[in-house]
């Protein structure tokens, strides 16, 4: 299992450091095309909005990895370890739930856009509304392993 | 709207949120929560997670910590100090001038409190102390000094505003402008009258020769903030661009110029700094939903009756909401504070005439000072743990600075001319 969390949080890495390479690239290559060249690519913006969207998702399920969200700690610092602990079972839970409400939100999204193509992209849109159920889906799994990981410590 | 369908949302917001939920899921839970009871489609708030940041413009956000954390790391913090020591050091109480002034250059390529705070204190206070500053002092004046960097341009939190409440973010760079000089003198002037009263030290004062050499040193540098708020203001780029052009700079000048890194280390930093920027993007894309919201159960019109109840005087209502900021800077990092707070106030202070890019410099102002605000502000916890004292040591010494502080919140609040004359001069 220690393997297969490896090579997630790998691909993840590697995917995450592809689309902010490829976002400075393409952004700057507007700029360069359009005062260099005098020609702008007019599929620039929409490949940029599709790889955003991944972005978000991606960072997120990486940060969530690390405890690195924002989060208010001023009352749950006081609490004693036990009810600490039951506390983040509790988020855990509902964090699980909130996501499977997504997850579903998210299919139905792009079920409503089925057929739909970017103006200037050979892309169906569902290129960005598919980042939602996959990034909640793996944001659950990092949930789940840092569940398990948490479980097995006590 | 009615008050309870506004509780049910924010109830549960602030709720989860208290309980040290991440924000963007306690965002989320409430929405969830508020779609469920007032059978609001389920499919939007997928939808939503796109649409919230389905715009070119949101890259400004990515593209703005990047180029912070390029310049960081490449190496330009020894630069800037060694400049504004030529300037100010000799002054009384030396350090601590450098202090402040560096933090309003470093201010121009990072834009973060936080980051400018940890860049300038690891190598300053240390220094500080060594000189016979306190550490409670040496920790003071570097958060106060830090809460500079959003207000002057480039600024994330401005950008972040100016985003969600669609105003110009060249015209809320511009504003920021004369804010962020107007504290740098107020700090001085504070640092200097505490430390004329405590005899620090000061540096021997550089030669026109060494002024020149230092400027020199840190001159590629110094040109990022003109390039981007030039670039901007000039019509040439849009503020994503700028961003983009300003990492490419970045890059340039850390791997041939400063070789600050290599180009094997790049995709790492690169990496580390989208997931620095992550934590407020996710954020953000969980506004689509809670704005729609907001907007679409006419919120804005609840609370506007709820301010012109108390008054319809402008700059009572101003006052009101800025009060209100402060306590919110003292508990929340300033970026969650904008994505709750500005969809709901934004129409309040549009209908009572105040100009939303006064409003945006003015609520970011007070978010910075709120950081630095006993009994939470988190630079101050920032400051003493890199000065290695306690929170009270710092808050002890704070005082004077968070006065200098709502002196300048005060002008900036009460004479808008003051901040929107750059902004209007430039597009006259």
């Amino acid at each position: 299992m220690a393997k297969v969390n490896r090579l997630v949080d790998w691909i993840l890495s590697v995917f995450l450091g592809a689309c902010i390479t490829a976002l400075v690239v393409i952004a700057f290559g507007q700029v360069i095309g359009r005062y260099m060249f005098g020609a702008s690519f007019s599929w620039a913006e929409d490949l940029c909005v599709v790889l955003f969207a991944w972005t978000i998702w991606t960072s997120a399920c990486l940060l969530i990895r690390d405890g690195r969200h924002l989060k208010l700690t001023i009352l749950t610092s006081k609490l004693s370890q036990t009810n600490a602990r039951r506390l983040k079972l509790i988020e855990a839970v509902l964090t699980l739930g909130f996501l499977v409400i997504v997850f579903f939100a998210g299919l139905g999204s792009m079920e409503a856009m089925v057929g739909m193509e970017f103006t200037a992209l050979p892309l169906p849109l569902n290129a960005k509304f598919s980042s939602v159920p996959v990034g909640t889906a793996l944001f659950a799994y990092y949930i789940l392993r840092r569940l398990i990981g948490d479980w097995k410590e006590n | 709207m009615d008050i309870w369908a506004f509780a049910t949302l924010l109830a549960p917001l602030f709720g989860f949120m208290a309980l040290g939920f991440p924000v963007f899921v306690s965002m989320g839970l409430a929405c969830v929560l508020f779609v469920t009871i007032y059978d609001i489609p389920i499919y939007l708030i997928g939808m939503s997670y796109v649409r919230g940041v389905d715009n070119f413009t949101y890259l400004a956000i990515p593209f703005y910590f990047l180029a912070g954390d390029l310049m960081n790391r490449s190496g330009i913090t020894d630069r800037m100090l060694q400049f504004t020591s030529t300037l100010v050091g000799h002054i009384r109480g030396g350090l601590s001038h450098v202090n402040i002034l560096a933090n309003m250059v470093f201010s121009g390529v990072s834009g973060s409190a936080m980051a400018d705070a940890s860049a300038i204190g690891s190598v300053l206070i240390p220094a500080m102390k060594k000189e016979g500053y306190t550490p409670g002092y040496s920790a003071a004046i570097t958060a106060a000094s830090s809460t500079i960097g959003p207000i002057f341009p480039p600024s994330i939190p401005l950008v972040v505003y100016g985003l969600l409440s669609s105003s110009s973010i060249g015209d809320l760079f511009l504003a920021g402008m004369v804010p962020g000089v107007l504290m740098c003198i107020f700090l001085l002037i504070s640092s200097y009258l505490i430390s004329r009263k405590r005899k620090y030290p000061a540096h021997p004062r550089a030669s026109l020769r060494q002024v020149v050499q230092a400027f020199g040193h840190a001159f590629l540098a110094l040109l990022m903030p003109l390039i981007i708020v030039g670039g901007m203001t000039t019509g040439i780029v849009t503020p994503t661009e700028a961003g983009v052009v300003a990492v490419v700079y970045a890059i340039i000048l850390g791997l041939f110029v400063y070789k600050g890194f290599t180009l094997r280390q790049l995709p790492g930093i690169l990496t580390e700094s989208v997931l620095n920027s992550g934590v407020i993007l996710i954020i953000i894309a969980s506004t689509g939903l809670f704005a729609y919201l907001v907007a679409e159960m006419q919120a804005g019109e609840l609370i506007n009756e709820f301010f012109t109840n108390i008054s319809t005087n402008k700059w009572v209502i101003l006052s009101l909401i800025v009060g209100f900021f402060i306590i919110w800077g003292c508990l929340l990092d300033p970026i969650t504070a904008l994505v709750v707070m500005v969809p709901l106030t934004l129409p309040v202070v549009t209908s009572a005439g105040i100009d939303p890019v006064h409003f945006g410099v003015v609520t970011v102002l007070t978010l910075m000072i709120g950081g630095v605000t006993p009994p939470m502000g988190i630079l101050v916890f920032l400051g003493a743990s890199l000065a290695n004292c306690s929170f009270e040591e710092v808050v002890k010494e704070s005082w004077i600075f968070l006065l200098a502080l709502f002196l300048v919140l005060a002008l900036c609040m009460f004479v808008p001319d003051l901040l929107l004359w750059v902004p209007n001069y430039y597009s006259s």
